[in-house]
Formats: C-alpha cells, sequence, structure tokens
C-alpha cells in the first residue's frame, strides 16, 4: 500500500496564458489533515480540481494513491469525496434525495448510509427540505455530507467553512478530526481562514501564484515560529545592522512604523533592549510575542523565508 | 456506468419537471381537441372536428418528434452543469464518456416511456371527442413516428452532448437550431444550384421529413410510404446518432469543468 494518498511531481496548470500551477510538488501522505494555504488565485482550487479529475493538467504527474495512469486515476477517484467551490446537488430534490442519487451514483451499498450521513452532518431535521429553500452554510453541510458517502479514504474540501455560522465551523472542525482520528480519513483542506486552519492542519502547503512556497508539518511549523520579540526603535535599519553583526541573528523581519521582528529569539528580551541603548538608539516599546500561522504566512509571501 | 445509469433513473422519477413536461404535451393535446370541439359547437359546416384531422396535426408535422427530441435531454439535464452535478459526478471517476452514454441511455428509455404515455392519450382523445374513428390516420402516424424516430434520438444525442457542453440553455438552443434547420435549409436552398448540395441535403431530417411530406385531408404523399424512403428516413437518423455520439465523445474527453 503507498504511503501517500496524494502526490504532484511538477504539476502545471496553464488556463489559455495564464499559468495557475507551476511546477508543484505536493505530497500527502495517508491520514494527514494538509492545510493548503495561499490568496486567491494562487492555484488551491486548481490543484484540487486537478487531482479530481474536474481539469486535466499541462505537464507534470499526478498520483492518487500511488496510481497515476488515467484508468487507475480514475478508479482511484471512487475512493475519494470532494467539496470544491459550490456543492454540486439538485435543487428540486429534497436533501434525502440528494444524497440517495448519490449514494446510487457511487454505489454505495445500503439504503442506511444515507441516514446515518444525515445524522453525522446534522442534517437530519431538513431531509425532507428541498435543495432549493435551504440556507447557504446547510448547502455547504450538504455538500460536505456528499463527500462523505460511502466513507471515502481521501476528502478534498475547498473552503468547506464558507457560509457557516460558529456552532456550525466548531462542528465541522470537530467532525473532520473524528474522521481523521476515528477513521484515518486523509483530508486535504483549503481555506482563507488560517486561524481555523491552524487548529486541524497536520501539515501545511503554502501556494503563491501557483507555485509551493513550502511545505511543512505543523510541528516543524510551531517550532520555527514559537516566540518572537517585537522592538519598536528610532532607527530600524542601524539596529537591525547591529543585531545581525553583534548578535549574528538572521532571522528578523523590519515592518512598518519601526518594528524590528526579530524570530527565534533565544536570548532574554533584555539582550535585544541592552543592543539598542548601546548604540544610543531609542526603544520605544518592546515585547514577547507568539507568531501566528498568519504571520508566517504573510512574512512567507513577502519573501520571508530567510528570515522565519 | 450501470451505477450512473440507476442514479439518473432514481433522479428523473423524482424529479418534477419531468411529469410537467408529459403533463404539458397532454394538456397541449387536449386544448386542441377543446378547440375542435368548440369550432364544431360554433360553427355548424365545421368539418375538422374528425379523427383524422386531429391525427393529421402529428403526421403532417414530424419534425415535431425532432423537437421533442432536445426538448426532453433540456428538461432531463440542462442543470447537471449549472448545479454543479457533473463536476461531481466526474471527481467520483465515472468518465465523461460514461457520463454521455449513460445520459443517452436513461433519455432514450425516459423519452419512449413518455412517448407511448402521450401517444395513448393522443389517440383516446381523438377516439373519444372526435367524429369518424378510423385505421389509416392511425396507421399513417405510426409511420410518420417511426420514420421520425431515429431522427428524434439524434436530436436527443446532440442536445445531451450541447448541454453538456454549453455553460448557457440558449447557445445551446441556438447550435441545435443551426444544425437542425439552419443548415439543412441551406443545404436546400444551395443544392438547387449546385447538385452535389441536393445529394447530401437530401439526407437531412429537416429536408427529408418536411419537403418530403404532404398530408391533406384526404391524401397521405409521404416519404415513408415507400420502402425506400423509408429505409431513407432511418438510415439519415441512424448515421446522426452515430455522427452525435462520436462528436459528443471526443468533444466531452477533454472538456474542463
Amino acid at each position: 500500500m503507498d504511503i501517500y494518498a496524494a502526490q504532484s511531481r511538477n504539476l502545471t496548470k496553464y488556463y489559455h496564458n495564464f499559468c495557475a500551477l507551476n511546477k508543484v510538488n505536493i505530497s500527502i501522505k495517508r491520514g494527514e489533515i494538509y492545510g493548503l494555504v495561499g490568496d486567491n488565485g494562487a492555484g488551491k482550487t486548481t490543484f484540487l480540481k486537478l487531482l479530481s479529475g474536474q481539469i486535466f493538467p499541462g505537464g507534470g504527474e499526478l498520483s492518487l494513491f500511488g496510481k497515476h495512469t488515467q484508468a487507475d486515476l480514475k478508479n482511484a477517484r471512487s475512493r475519494i469525496g470532494v467539496l470544491i467551490e459550490e456543492a454540486g446537488f439538485y435543487p428540486s430534490l429534497t436533501v434525502e434525495q440528494n444524497l440517495e442519487y448519490y449514494r446510487l451514483q457511487k454505489g454505495v451499498p445500503g439504503k442506511q448510509t444515507v441516514a446515518e450521513t444525515l445524522e453525522m452532518t446534522g442534517l437530519s431535521e431538513f431531509r425532507k427540505k428541498s435543495c432549493r429553500e435551504l440556507s447557504f452554510g446547510m448547502k455547504q453541510r450538504l455538500g460536505l455530507a456528499i463527500a462523505l458517502l460511502g466513507v471515502p479514504e481521501f476528502l478534498l474540501l475547498d473552503e468547506p467553512i464558507n457560509g457557516l455560522d460558529p456552532s456550525g465551523i466548531l462542528e465541522m472542525r470537530n467532525l473532520l478530526l473524528k474522521l481523521n482520528h476515528e477513521k484515518n480519513i486523509t483530508i486535504l483542506l483549503s481555506s482563507h481562514i488560517l486561524s481555523e486552519l491552524e487548529q486541524i492542519a497536520t501539515v501545511y502547503g503554502f501556494l503563491q501564484k501557483g507555485r509551493l512556497l513550502e511545505e511543512i508539518s505543523a510541528e516543524s511549523l510551531y517550532k520555527k515560529c514559537a516566540d518572537y520579540v517585537e522592538i519598536r526603535v528610532a532607527d530600524p535599519q542601524t539596529y537591525t545592522v547591529l543585531l545581525e553583526q553583534k548578535l549574528k541573528h538572521t532571522h528578523y523581519q523590519i515592518l512598518p512604523e519601526g518594528k524590528v521582528h526579530i524570530l527565534q529569539a533565544d536570548l532574554p528580551t533584555e539582550a535585544y533592549s541592552a543592543l539598542a541603548s548601546d548604540a544610543q538608539i531609542a526603544v520605544l516599546s518592546l515585547s514577547h510575542c507568539h507568531q501566528s500561522l498568519e504571520d508566517y504566512y504573510m512574512n512567507l509571501k513577502n519573501g520571508g523565508t530567510t528570515t522565519c | 456506468m450501470l451505477n450512473y445509469i440507476k442514479s439518473e433513473i432514481y433522479r428523473i422519477w423524482h424529479s418534477r419537471s419531468f411529469y410537467a413536461f408529459g403533463g404539458i404535451l397532454c394538456g397541449i393535446i387536449l386544448l386542441l381537441h377543446i378547440a375542435l370541439i368548440i369550432g364544431a359547437a360554433i360553427e355548424p359546416d365545421f368539418r375538422y372536428n374528425t379523427f383524422r384531422f386531429s391525427l393529421n396535426n402529428l403526421t403532417a408535422q414530424p419534425m415535431i418528434m425532432v423537437i421533442l427530441g432536445v426538448i426532453v435531454a433540456g428538461t432531463l439535464f440542462n442543470e447537471d452543469r449549472k448545479s454543479g452535478v457533473l463536476k461531481t459526478t466526474v471527481a467520483y471517476g465515472i468518465s465523461r464518456e460514461s457520463i454521455l452514454i449513460g445520459k443517452c441511455i436513461v433519455s432514450l428509455l425516459a423519452s419512449l416511456f413518455l412517448l407511448i404515455v402521450v401517444l395513448v392519450f393522443y389517440l383516446a382523445c381523438a377516439y373519444f371527442t372526435m367524429k369518424e374513428p378510423e385505421w389509416q390516420p392511425i396507421r399513417q402516424m405510426l409511420l410518420a413516428i417511426a420514420a421520425s424516430l431515429p431522427s428524434a434520438i439524434a436530436s436527443l444525442i446532440f442536445g445531451n452532448v450541447i448541454f453538456m457542453l454549453c455553460r448557457k440553455d440558449i447557445t445551446g438552443v441556438l447550435w441545435w437550431g443551426l444544425i437542425f434547420y439552419v443548415i439543412p435549409m441551406a443545404c436546400f436552398f444551395i443544392g438547387l444550384k449546385f447538385e452535389p448540395f441536393e445529394h447530401i441535403s437530401g439526407w437531412m431530417p429537416y429536408n427529408l421529413l418536411n419537403m418530403g411530406v404532404n398530408v391533406s385531408m384526404n391524401t397521405y404523399n409521404c416519404i415513408w410510404n415507400t420502402t425506400g424512403g423509408m429505409l431513407q428516413c432511418i438510415a439519415a437518423g441512424a448515421i446522426g446518432c452515430i455522427i452525435f455520439l462520436i462528436w459528443g465523445v471526443l468533444r466531452l474527453r477533454r472538456l474542463e469543468l
């Protein structure tokens, strides 16, 4: 059994002249919750669509469960669940009928599967409701229910918490964690809400303008971003030169308003203020902070790979 | 593909649009007969409230069957692409070719079911409300249906392909109009000047089923009344089915959703 649920090698995709993905190498191991991070147009949805076969690659190689020929990929796709962009269902049918439609299509045995999936996604009380009447959040839940039919081995979710209310987000998070822990379902999800992603992902892939900037485990990311010192000084340029020369610190970031973020700051806070005062640079503020996924991503996006 | 067919049969069975379409067809038939009854009640010399006249409405215009073919495709599948269902189906590993063939099989079954129900209703309406029921108009109507059925199936296949390809229904309808009306008509007129076009246009359903049919109250000069004519109608429709199916498979194989 292949250890990877999905792998891409030099995966490239063009939409006419626009390069949506540029030689992307992503590896998703079985059992992982892979968080795909990127701005709009970074290539997240394109990657998910390529995996699900909705679009075709312009170059490179793609594999699912170790299979990479067209015929094998088609078979492998019967083992995945998908919610990309908006959920696909017939508005004129009821929630239950839509699920039954997909159950038959996927060849999932047992009529009770539909009831179980409805229960799992909190849609039981809406089962007789026409899908036309559902709220956006409910439609997202239905999309997830469709993706979960037959308990797939690999879930592809594009912005799954869009439109959900706070309790819906919490339920969705718990459900995904439960599926991952109890059924060992591999999950690939993209989200703009990085604070949410931070709570469940075990691996991150950062995409920008079709390129993979970095692929990093949550553990490594946590270590990298553990703590940093934020110092606001009158002359940040001179201060950072001193930081490099005297304290041999190359992991920093200059921000507006004289702020300097000293990453991987392993010295006591006083050492950083002393550096400024010795050079007669006025220290306006000093604090010890923790870097979030959002900070890390912004830093990475702005070319700060070497500073963090 | 069998699972896809099963799921589509389930959906059609549970969706209202299919029954609504059947209901509309029966409603039109009923209205036609009511109009004829009213005509006879108002005008003493009214001579159109006959079984023959009623049935001749379809016999004289077999292209109706071809038009119904694309309407059935539109009624059953026009939502697939817009609603995102097609994307999900493809993501589950069902190939685009299997989807097309599955759609064609399901829509054909649904159309035949609809045809039988509507036809029985038509005959019953005409029989119970019109004067002078007779066998000849029934025979001619059934022959008209048999002659136009292959072309109607070709229209159905074309409709299935075009509604998968086009994001907007109107674009699909315009393409259908171009292929089934404009091009045959153009070929016919060009054929009046250039002989090769005359031969080609003679094999197009519009020309076969329009120009080759002359029905009046007393006469049936119809293409299907000769063995050669009937075979030509069937062959033309069959060729259309093969061409549209091959074109559809090739075109949809690389369709990005």
